[in-house]
């Protein structure tokens, strides 16, 4: 006879199981072996259908071949600037729709829905609009602009399409994801700002607040948290961006683009790299890549906590 | 010159409900003014008009000699402290107090200057770094005053301020806003719908009801000469007893008769109803006016049995039914504890003199 408490612990490990299955078998497991594979690199006896079998162990290799990679540095960088580009764009188009919204606007519901729709489509899927809204000749916006008039002699505005063009791919990409992402910013700063009591706006005006000391003084501390939150989601996508490159450039990683001696791709960012290395059949360097990756995104996530920390 | 002067206002909501109607109030510089009135009787909605938070529909509106019905409230120099407080929760304490301050520009030293200053009146000085959650209730209270004194304001507004406070910490609280207001000297409009904070409080009250006055002035003439039945009932604790009675002569005295007591009356209240009789009317009696005895020795009284006594200490309440008309059990109030058992019949002596009569609709005073 079994006493109560080692039974209890029978079948709350019971219940737990189905996770812990789930995560040693996805999760632990995966993570160690990469970081097995990390430090791994295959040889001439590894076979396309064994991938991993044969490897010979190259210790920090891959580490090292990868922090004085330019592609590397280079992708780090164009992560940077992609980071830079949609997250406060991102924070503020959401914030800037959810105090819009939040107003007693007609159609008000209508909105809300229409901007946070895109959210409910898959990556590939929005790619690929963009795709048609960007392309050259015929795409949506070179159609609209050479109404408009700004095509030069021939009427082309852009020759080989927004997405054609090294300076304007990234840009375009990041364009697309601020507005695909603002519906998603949106709902949840408008729940932040409904927290906020009516009274605390009347005891504002009240004191003098014009609206802009009611936007900056009170809304924006109080939103702060999930000003942090998509600071921190924000980094984390675009750290992870593939599937937005992948789409958007046809799996090209953007058009070339010449950096000094160097011939770079123009929205080869650092998601996208990683994905390219595996790709390739480089699965040592891959997951090596990957962990350098996790290291500058719990960087960055500690420097943003630390900036953005709400007193106390 | 801080005066605030309604002028035949009215106010009606997007939802075309009529809420405060027909409102005429002149409430004088320095004036500690109460609006008291049952919950939903448009008391917030007043003082929110004189806030500058709700649009005046109809009529004039004048601080200071000023029409303001368009003027924006921060530019109406006026002070509000909300029922729920409102404080910014993000700032400190001190933060909360400078920040009307900041926006309108004061020099830094002298902000922090009036923050201590105010911040010693109100005892907050050991708390100006804390946070509003940080905070008890009666100590957000503080520096919800504090936040609107630091201005000096024409005139302050207070919205139900002590409504979410326990019953001692309510005591206390009225008592300190007494002092402030000797202190600071400022008009102050003070909502409630606590008769006895009203009572307290006020220089004048003014007692609402569905939107409309019901009658203004000083607390003892709203006690001892409520205009109608609504007021002589909201006023007084425990309230005004009531009941329907038809003012008759009997042996060449006026009376006030009911379907099973007869009241008679002399003096000036008998005189005042010579042109009423054989009207119908409301007679009302404050407990303390009702002195239940073992018996009448002669006087105005009427034979009940005594159903509760409630002993308080210092006074008792002794429960009765007055008459089968009337549609709630009378009390009557005596000090220390009655002569008088539960469930023994007793003499309820009446002081006829303090009888109310409004007429039977309630809605005029008739003597
Ligand atoms: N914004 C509003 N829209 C419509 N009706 C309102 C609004 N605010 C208050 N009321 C109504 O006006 C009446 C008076 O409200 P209020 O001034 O808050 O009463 P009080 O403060 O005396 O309890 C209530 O019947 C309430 O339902
Ligand atoms: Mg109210």
């Amino acid at each position: 006879m079994l006493s109560k408490r080692v039974k209890e612990n029978f079948i709350s490990y019971g219940f737990l199981a189905p996770f812990l299955t789930v995560f040693l078998v996805f999760l632990a497991y995966p993570v160690i072996y990469s970081i097995w594979l990390s430090l791994h690199k295959t040889t001439i006896y590894t076979s396309w259908y064994t991938p991993f079998d044969s490897m010979k162990y190259i210790g920090m290799g891959h580490y090292i071949s990868i922090l004085t990679d330019v592609e590397f540095w280079w992708s780090i960088c164009l992560t940077f600037c992609y980071g830079f580009m949609t997250i406060p764009t991102g924070i503020m188009l959401s914030l800037l729709l959810a105090i819009f919204l939040n107003n007693q606007i007609k159609f008000k519901s209508f909105f809300r829905s229409a901007y946070f729709l895109p959210n409910v489509l898959d990556l590939l899927v929005i790619g690929i609009i963009w795709i048609l809204i960007f392309s050259p000749q015929y795409g949506l916006l070179e159609v609209a602009l050479r109404n408009l008039g700004f095509g030069g002699e021939n009427g082309i505005v852009f020759k080989n399409g927004i997405l054609g063009n090294p300076y304007l791919c990234l840009p375009a990409i990041a364009l697309a994801m601020v507005l695909k992402g603002a519906g998603f910013g949106m709902i949840l700063f408008i729940t932040a700002i409904q927290n906020i009591p009516q009274s605390v706006y009347e005891a504002a005006d009240i004191d003098g607040a014009n609206w802009w000391h009611k936007l900056r003084y009170i809304t924006i501390p109080l939103v702060k948290p999930i000003i942090l939150f998509m600071v921190i989601t924000g980094t984390i996508a675009c750290l992870t961006a593939f599937t937005e490159i992948y789409a958007m450039t046809t799996n090209t990683g953007g058009p070339t683009i010449q950096v000094f001696d160097h011939t770079l791709k123009s929205a080869n960012l650092a998601g996208y790299h990683l994905y390219w290395n595996f790709s390739e059949g480089y699965y040592g360097k891959a997951a090596a890549f990957s962990f350098v990756l996790l290291g500058i995104a719990l960087l960055i996530s500690l420097i943003n906590m630390k900036l953005l920390k709400s007193d106390k | 010159m801080a005066g605030v002067i309604f002028k035949n206002v009215y106010k009606i909501y997007e939802n075309k409900t009529m809420v405060i109607q027909n409102f005429d109030l002149e409430i004088r510089d320095k004036e500690f003014l109460v609006l008291v009135g049952p919950s939903g009787c448009g008391k917030s909605t007043t003082l929110r008009m004189i806030a500058g938070l709700e649009e005046v529909s109809r009529g004039d509106l004048m601080i200071d000699g000023l029409r303001v019905n368009d003027v924006a409230p921060k530019d109406r120099d006026i002070a509000m402290v909300f029922q729920n407080y409102a404080l910014y929760p993000h700032m400190s304490v001190k933060e909360n107090m400078a920040f009307s301050l900041k926006l309108r520009g004061v020099d830094r030293n002298e902000i922090e200057k009036k923050v201590l200053e105010v911040s010693e009146i109100l005892g907050l000085k050991d708390l100006l770094e804390r946070k509003p959650k940080q905070l008890s209730g009666g100590q957000r209270q503080r520096v919800a005053m504090g936040r609107a004194i630091v201005r000096s304001p024409k005139v302050f507004l207070f919205d139900e301020p002590l409504s979410n406070l326990d019953a001692k910490l309510r005591v206390q609280m009225r008592v300190e806003i007494a002092k402030l207001h000797k202190l600071l000297g400022t008009t102050i409009v003070y909502v409630t719908h606590d008769q006895v904070e009203a009572m307290t409080l006020a220089d004048r009250i003014v007692v609402m009801k569905d939107g409309f006055i019901q009658q203004i002035g000083t607390p003892l003439e709203l006690y001892e000469k409520p205009a109608n039945a609504f007021v002589g009932g909201f006023i007084g604790s425990p309230s005004m007893n009531q009941i329907a009675a038809k003012v008759g002569t009997e042996k060449g005295q006026i009376v006030l008769q009911g379907q099973d007591f007869l009241v008679s009356l002399s003096g000036e209240k008998a005189k005042a109803l010579e042109s009423h009789k054989g009207e119908d009317v409301l007679m009302g009696i404050r407990p303390q006016n009702i002195h239940p005895q073992p018996d009448a020795q002669g006087k105005v009284a009427v034979l009940r049995e005594v159903e509760v006594i409630e002993p308080m200490g210092t006074e008792s309440y002794i429960y009765f039914t007055m008459s089968k008309d009337a549609d709630r059990t009378w009390v009557a109030r005596c000090d220390g504890m009655p002569q008088v058992q539960e469930g023994q019949k007793a003499a309820m002596v009446f002081d006829i003199d303090k009888v109310h009569i409004f007429s039977k609709d309630g809605s005029k005073r008739l003597a």
